[in-house]
């Protein structure tokens, strides 16, 4: 199923620690949308996939790399992330929604610009 | 009232004083030694616990949480003891008119001070192990700044502007 069909896609990040959620809203802090090191934001491709799955795909392939359980997902859409100049790259690894948030400029100050939009745009979407 | 006495336009005496101690000679060792009696006595009253005792051990906390790499499991650098340092100089720096941020965690080893307003409404100071200080704001849609600028014991006029901004509302 490619990519893009539609005129903005509902991507998800998956978030497990309690320090990245803020206490007065459900809301979703910028540092859990800040690229690591390798300029890849992992996240999941999940227009069209149902509640059960996108969780599903949660419990195989992202809870098992944490320490945690997760708490939350937060939801967005494709075209915040290319209103920001970054792009999605589905590389559909370790699942085939599997994609990363790519084209930061790592060590600009714009980075962190992006990531406080990007967190601004998500939904949160508790776990069940 | 010890708060104004020692809050200056662009940043905290105290905070200045306790980032940087030069003077060598006796009357600034013994200026120095009066100086910092006055910062422990305040440290130690109720303001001074909520103005830096508290904020100082939830970084050291933070920073003892993220020292060692990929802390966050997706590859993340560790914050170092130097940018804890510099972290704590930066709290010291700050005019008592500003409220404590929350300090978060970056991935890229860097700690952010972050003051939230609400919805589109905030403000990000990190701080790194160097003198090098970011910054970056929302103050409502399309009203949005970001930047670097180097530290040096007091805050410039222009971050003190964003968070005045930020403040208002």
């Amino acid at each position: 199923m490619p990519f893009d069909q539609r005129p903005g896609e509902r991507l998800s990040r998956f978030i497990f620690d309690s320090g990245q959620l803020r206490a007065a809203a459900p809301r979703i802090k910028h540092h859990a949308f800040m690229p690591p090191p390798t300029g890849r934001l992992s996240v999941y491709w999940t227009e069209g996939v149902g509640e059960e799955a996108v969780w599903a795909i949660c419990a195989a392939h992202v809870t098992p790399l944490r320490t945690k359980p997760v708490l939350v997902r937060g939801d967005f859409n494709s075209l915040a992330v290319y209103a920001e100049n970054l792009r999605v790259d589905v590389d559909g690894v370790p699942h085939e929604r599997h994609a990363n948030v790519v084209g930061w400029e790592m060590g600009s100050t714009k980075t962190r610009l992006q990531a406080l939009k990007l967190a601004e745009s998500a939904e949160c979407v508790p776990a069940p | 009232m010890t708060t104004l006495a020692i809050a200056g336009p662009h940043g905290s005496l105290a905070g200045s004083w306790k980032a940087r101690r030069p003077g060598v000679s006796d009357a600034a060792i013994s200026i120095r030694d009066v100086i910092t009696r006055a910062f422990d006595d305040f440290s130690a009253s109720a303001i001074g616990q909520a103005r830096f005792l508290e904020p100082v051990t939830a970084l050291r906390r933070l920073a003892a949480e993220c020292s060692q790499p990929n802390w966050n499991a997706e590859g993340a650098e560790p914050i170092t003891p130097a940018t804890l340092s510099t972290a704590e100089e930066v709290l010291y720096a700050l005019p008592a008119e500003v409220p404590t941020p929350e300090f978060l965690p970056e991935p890229t080893g860097r700690i952010a001070f972050e003051w939230y307003k609400g919805r589109h409404r905030i403000y990000v100071l990190s701080v790194g192990s160097d003198s090098a200080l970011e910054f970056a704001g929302l103050f409502g849609r399309g009203n949005e700044v970001h930047g670097r600028f180097n530290f040096s014991d007091l805050l410039p006029g222009l971050v003190l502007d964003h968070l005045r901004e930020l403040l208002a509302h």
